[in-house]
């Protein structure tokens, strides 16, 4: 702060950070007046244009992991790790063309809520669904756990909060802006929070970089400091770099429910190809700006401890607090934009697919509602709770969280829609398979590593996995009865070969 | 999600609940299809081949040895990484202008 300065660093961080979530706030309200069912409040279908639907997927599919973890993870790996952010910009022109259309059909036939009743309907069931519910729970809580210590982590550096402080706070505000505003309002902040995360980083990445030195001398200097990780290999071995270039993008169709539920809302093709341009450039910027801020970080803050700590640190570091509180909104931006649609997919899962189909009697729109919010209420708590002393790393953790879906959904979700032979008992087991497998794969690289982030021969357990799902699944559906023949007839009766 | 009645004429019924039985397996009734879903889907077979050729030449240039590069950095972080930003955005670009 400068001599004379009327407010101090911290004051102007507040008082940007108060603005911005008083407005989130209100508009979580505004859109609280228009919700009438659950249905509405989960999904609010048809009611999204393109650029909505667009940036609301990528803000949900990046997070504050983006912004935190893999700026701080991509400091110390470099350019052995880009490749993966390549492939995670990439996510959305996979997962929209294998999945978003043929699953926005569907979606319309059956008229669902949520990603389970997809798998419900395609696996005639519900074992199929009652295991999906548990498998997303699991994961969902160490997820948003992660976007709560990526947001106190934050608080702690630009506003000088003690980590737990900063954990309630966030957590109370996203928890209870989710609680009040439902998918309409979480669509629309996710577009407003893309816009001011665009802004954000095409501010800070020039100002990083130049404060480097450079593009070129940037590099140079980067290389003389972290020799391994200037280019591809050298860091970590081959199969890692490989195979986490592999796994970022494609299996973002399983690893990602959150994300790919945004394929259940537009009632066109064009919306949701149109919807694909917003969220492919929204990607790629944020991705492309991330690798830039990272290796500067890395020439500019080479003995920071806290990995997680490095953009925080340089937006303190280099930037006027207006801007940094631009900056801030724009990570919490991100950090919120998951952890809320996470919430409502989860408290939609519960109330869907857990207490709907057990409960005696009908659940009326408002009894629905109301359970839908106690239901986020109370998997948000969970998540604080967790996130008091998480396990790991910010990446990390997400990396668990994604993986264990990875494994678990990506074929059960594209054979399903892709293949007619596909049956509930190889769904079952694919799921099972693919899970286990994914927990196994983290065990074994843990005992020979002694750490989440590296594995046997390096492999990613996002890719071994799904390869063990997808054996399971072909092998027991091929030794098993073929669905029902309503099965086909919703869901490949308009599947016809390219003219 | 429990089972209901469907809605008539390709109008989704106003339950949300078209259809899945009460079992949650799913039925048809015949009015499962809205108008403009009766035309048959065209697999995007361009962008399929685009999707390996991402795939597989992005996994083989994270493995070969490239030359020194502008920049301080190599070709292969041209290519892969600030190429491969081009070309997915290129990618979709096709995709949602042409439908392939």
């Amino acid at each position: 702060m400068s001599e004379g300065a009327l407010f101090s660093e911290t004051t102007l961080y507040t008082a940007i950070l108060a603005l911005y979530f008083a407005g989130l706030m209100g508009l979580g309200l505004w859109f609280n007046r228009r919700t009438r069912s659950r249905e509405q409040y989960f999904l609010a279908r048809g009611e999204l244009g393109p650029a909505t639907l667009g940036f609301s997927y990528s803000a949900t599919q990046m997070s504050g992991s983006s912004y935190m973890g893999a700026v701080g993870t991509e400091r110390v790996l470099g350019y052995n790790f880009a490749p993966g952010g390549v492939s995670s910009a990439a996510a959305p022109w996979f997962t929209y063309i294998l999945l978003g259309e043929r699953l926005r059909r569907v979606a319309s036939r059956i008229r669902c809520t949520t990603i389970v009743d997809v798998l419900q309907a395609r696996y005639y069931g519900r074992t199929v669904a009652t295991l999906a519910t548990v498998l997303m729970l699991l994961a969902f809580v160490p997820l948003i756990a992660a976007q709560l210590k990526a947001a106190a982590n934050l608080f702690q550096v630009l506003l000088e909060l003690p980590y737990l402080i900063g954990l309630v706070v966030f957590g109370g505000i996203v928890i209870l802006y989710t609680v009040i505003g439902g998918m309409r309002a979480v669509a629309a902040t996710d577009l407003l929070q893309g816009t001011i995360m665009i802004v954000g980083f095409a501010v800070l990445a020039p100002v990083a970089v130049r404060a480097a030195g450079g593009f070129g001398e940037m590099h140079l200097r980067y290389a003389q400091l972290n020799p391994e990780s200037i280019s591809f290999l050298g860091g970590m071995p081959a199969l890692w770099v490989v195979s986490s270039f592999l796994a970022w993008g494609f299996f973002q169709i399983g690893g990602a429910p959150a994300a790919v539920t945004r394929f259940l809302i537009p009632e066109s093709e064009r919306t949701l190809k149109r919807a694909l341009v917003f969220s492919i450039a929204f990607s790629s910027f944020i991705f492309v700006t991330s690798t830039l801020i990272a290796i500067s970080s890395g020439v500019l803050l080479p003995f920071l401890e806290q990995t997680d700590m490095a953009l925080p640190t340089l937006v303190r570091a280099l930037l006027h607090p207006v801007f940094g509180g631009i900056i801030v909104a724009a990570v919490l931006g991100a950090t919120m934009s998951t952890i809320d649609s996470i919430l409502l997919l989860a408290s939609s899962l519960v109330v869907e697919n857990l207490y709907a189909p057990l409960a005696s009697r009908t659940v009326t729109p408002k009894r629905g509602l109301k359970l839908a919010r106690l239901t986020t209420l109370c998997i948000g708590v969970v998540a604080l709770l967790v996130a008091i002393d998480p396990p790991a790393t910010i990446l990390w953790i997400v990396t668990m969280a994604f993986s264990l879906m990875a494994s678990a959904f990506t074929f059960p979700l594209l054979l399903g829609m892709w293949w007619p032979r596909a049956t509930k008992e190889g769904g079952i087991a694919a799921m099972l398979g693919g899970a286990a497998t994914c927990v196994l794969w983290y065990a074994l690289g843990y005992a020979q590593h002694g750490s989440f982030d590296n594995w046997i021969g390096g492999l990613w357990p996002a890719l071994v996995g799904p390869f063990v799902s997808l054996a399971l699944l072909v092998s027991v559906s091929l030794a098993t009865p073929p669905p029902p023949k309503e099965v086909a007839a919703i869901f490949f009766r308009d599947l016809a070969p390219s003219s | 999600m429990t089972g209901g009645p469907a809605g008539g004429d390709g109008e989704p019924g106003d339950d949300g609940k078209l259809a899945l039985d009460d079992d949650g397996k799913p039925h048809d009734d015949g009015k499962l299809f809205l108008d403009g879903q009766r035309s048959g889907y065209r697999v995007p077979v361009v962008s399929l081949v685009l999707m390996g050729v991402f795939l597989v030449g992005g996994s083989v240039g994270l493995v070969v040895e490239w030359p020194a590069g502008p920049g301080n950095l190599d070709w292969g972080v041209w290519t892969v990484v600030y190429g491969g930003y081009l070309y997915v955005v290129a990618a979709a670009l096709f995709h949602a202008r042409t439908g392939r």
